[in-house]
């Protein structure tokens, strides 16, 4: 063998280290950076926005309609610009955030505990509870949620709790189906056999066993749906059947802004842009809380 | 064993029937066995003859509502545990009964840690002692299943074991509560000859240090001639011999043990025989047949083999076996 086929063989190995190398090794993200930099705004406008002293949302000035935002050459008396009738975009935007955190918080919390608990007791009793609980969801699934909105507006009237519920309502039975798979999947592990057979409850199987497995589950889809959620709460509202005016809400801020949006854009375009954010933040943290919530990829 | 004392376990009769929409499977069809104190019983068998669905009954953690128990008794201390009350059967369970099955990998709950598992099992009898204390027993439990470190071990999650591993830890938590009878159903088989080698010896090291007895089901001969005193062996549904180790492996009675042995690959000298094979299909169990179940595939059979099931022909108190063959011709 001459030094030449030697020289010639050597640089492989080295490009095979330096593909492994680059090849990173899975890490886990520490923290969900990006998604709260875009969930900020509306956690914080929603926290402290009526401290913030700005204009009252719903004050009308005619005198100062239809002023652009202060980086399109308006000043910054009125930071985002201001509607048709005068309010200040700033401290609408800043209200919708407020009712829309309500909103989308209230309804997903209600339906996650609400299907979850359906989810579970289907999977864990099977049987005719099973068939009675999904046939329930069969239901559900049927019933569009914006003709649902219309019917609960046509009963309660608009606002706040119509939204809440129909969120809830809307979203229960995706947790109850979800739930139900896992718990059935569940239930054929050993380690629910080897619970009964250590002498374990029914309860103590479902509430220490079952319901810590499906958490993660649960949780992740409880994210994914808070951006579903701000979304369908825009939607309705701008429909009329969600948050009431003089309430200021992105979707009705949208609605009432379409009307002018060859003239002024800012109007229905910067609360559209609040949606998309929180509903992009809201499923990046989805994405990382699955990742976060798995103990094998924590310890990474 | 001497006679008149009750043996640990006695089931008699036991009849498991599984209901499916294309009929009903006998999937235990009246098996009959006895575990004394501080023994260990085998039960071998073929896949689906039953040995698995008899350990659920007798946890009687059968799959509802397909499987129900039909028929027979289940006698813990001359106790018919088929009689008790959901709340007395849960009693039983881990407390006199202890139990480990075949998948190591999904017998831990995954989103606890080992410490927790175990602390757990140990709280279930002991609702007075404090957190720490348990956790002090759990460690100690680890350390005897031959964990190192078990004082760390106790904060990890199963994932972080490996497949022997997290068997030994299934194992601390069915003997933590130290039952009088412990159900291995094929704890081996999912695990490697070195590390199975292992952790036979760890049941048996147990089961002599606590007086435990131990009801080790598998269908690895070689498994059970390491581990038991006593061997029973099932087919379809029935128990066909029970006999001492010896006597089940030198001089088995049962023509079906007998075939049994012969399909253990045997290497004589350099040259590798064919392996014997049991001619046939292990049966569906499905069909009501009089005769003996296993007559189809039998090369001993004779007529009364089709007509009846055989008398079980008990020879002393460790053994027995139905088949006809070893029925005299007069007695019939």
């Amino acid at each position: 063998m001459s030094n030449d086929t030697i020289v010639s063989v050597e640089p492989a190995p080295s490009a095979l280290l330096d593909s492994a190398s680059r090849a990173r090794p899975y890490r886990m993200k520490r923290y969900p950076f990006l998604a709260l930099v875009l969930l900020a705004p509306l956690i914080l406008f929603g926290l402290f926005g009526p401290q913030l002293n700005l204009h009252n949302p719903a004050a009308i000035d005619p005198a100062n309609a239809l002023l652009p935002p202060a980086f399109a050459g308006g000043d910054w008396q009125y930071a985002l610009g201001t509607d048709h009738m005068g309010r200040d975009i700033l401290s609408r935007v800043i209200d919708g955030a407020r009712s829309s955190l309500i909103v989308a918080l209230f309804g997903v919390a209600l339906a996650g505990m609400i299907g979850t608990l359906v989810g579970m007791m289907a999977g864990f009793f099977g049987g005719r509870t099973d068939e009675v609980l999904m046939r329930l969801v069969d239901i559900q699934l049927a019933i569009p949620p914006i003709l649902l909105a219309v019917l609960l507006a046509a009963v309660i009237g608009g606002g706040l709790t119509t939204v809440v519920a129909t969120l809830t309502i809307t979203f229960w039975s995706t947790y109850a189906r979800i739930v139900r798979g896992e718990t059935l999947s569940l239930m054929q592990r050993d380690f629910i056999a080897l619970a009964r057979v250590a002498g374990a409850s029914r309860s103590r199987i479902m509430f220490r066993h079952v319901l810590p497995n499906l958490l993660s589950s649960v949780v992740v889809l409880a994210t994914l749906q808070l951006g579903a959620a701000v979304g369908l709460e825009a939607a309705l509202s701008f429909l009329g059947l969600g948050i009431q005016p003089p309430e200021s809400a992105w979707g009705l801020m949208i609605a009432d802004g379409r009307l002018y949006m060859s003239q002024a854009w800012w109007i229905p375009t910067l609360p559209g842009l609040a949606i998309v954010m929180t509903v992009m933040g809201a499923n990046m943290l989805g994405d990382w809380t699955r990742d976060w919530l798995d103990p094998g990829l924590r310890r990474l | 064993m001497s006679a008149g004392t009750i043996p640990l376990l006695d089931v008699r009769g036991l009849r498991v029937y599984v209901h499916t929409k294309d009929g009903t499977v006998r999937a235990v069809d009246g098996a009959s066995f006895k575990i004394e104190r501080g023994e260990a019983l085998g039960l071998v068998g073929e896949s689906g003859s039953g040995k698995s669905m008899t350990c659920q009954a007798i946890m009687q953690i059968e799959p509802r509502p397909a499987a129900v128990i039909e028929e027979g008794e289940v006698l813990l201390d001359g106790e018919d545990l088929l009689k008790k009350s959901a709340r007395d059967m849960q009693r039983v369970r881990g407390n006199r009964i202890g139990m480990i099955l075949q998948d190591p990998l999904s017998s831990l709950n995954p989103v606890m840690t080992i410490g927790d598992q175990l602390i757990e099992a140990l709280r279930l009898s002991d609702k007075t002692s404090k957190r720490s204390q348990l956790r002090q027993q759990a460690i100690v439990a680890l350390e005897r299943v031959g964990i190192a470190k078990a004082d760390q071990r106790v904060h990890a999650y199963p994932f972080e074991f490996s497949g022997g591993m997290r068997q030994r830890v299934a194992a601390a938590i069915a003997i933590a509560r130290y039952p009088d009878l412990l159900i291995a159903d094929e704890p081996t088989s999912a695990l490697d000859v070195t590390t199975q080698h292992r952790f036979l010896e760890l049941l048996k090291d147990l089961k002599r240090e606590r007086g435990m007895s131990l009801l080790l089901v598998t269908h690895d001969l070689g498994v059970v001639a390491g581990t038991c005193d006593r061997v029973a062996v099932m087919y379809g549904g029935r128990v066909v011999e029970i006999g001492k180790l010896e006597q089940i492996l030198r001089q088995p009675r049962h023509p079906y043990t007998r075939a049994l042995l012969k399909a253990v690959p045997q290497f004589h000298g350099r040259r590798l025989e064919r392996l014997f094979q049991i001619s046939g299909e292990p049966p569906n169990n499905r069909e009501d047949l009089p005769g003996c179940h296993f007559a189809p595939r039998c090369s001993e059979v004779d007529q009364r083999c089709d007509a009846e099931y055989p008398p079980t022909v008990h020879y002393d108190d460790a053994s027995c076996t139905a088949c006809w063959r070893l029925v005299p011709e007069d007695e019939t």
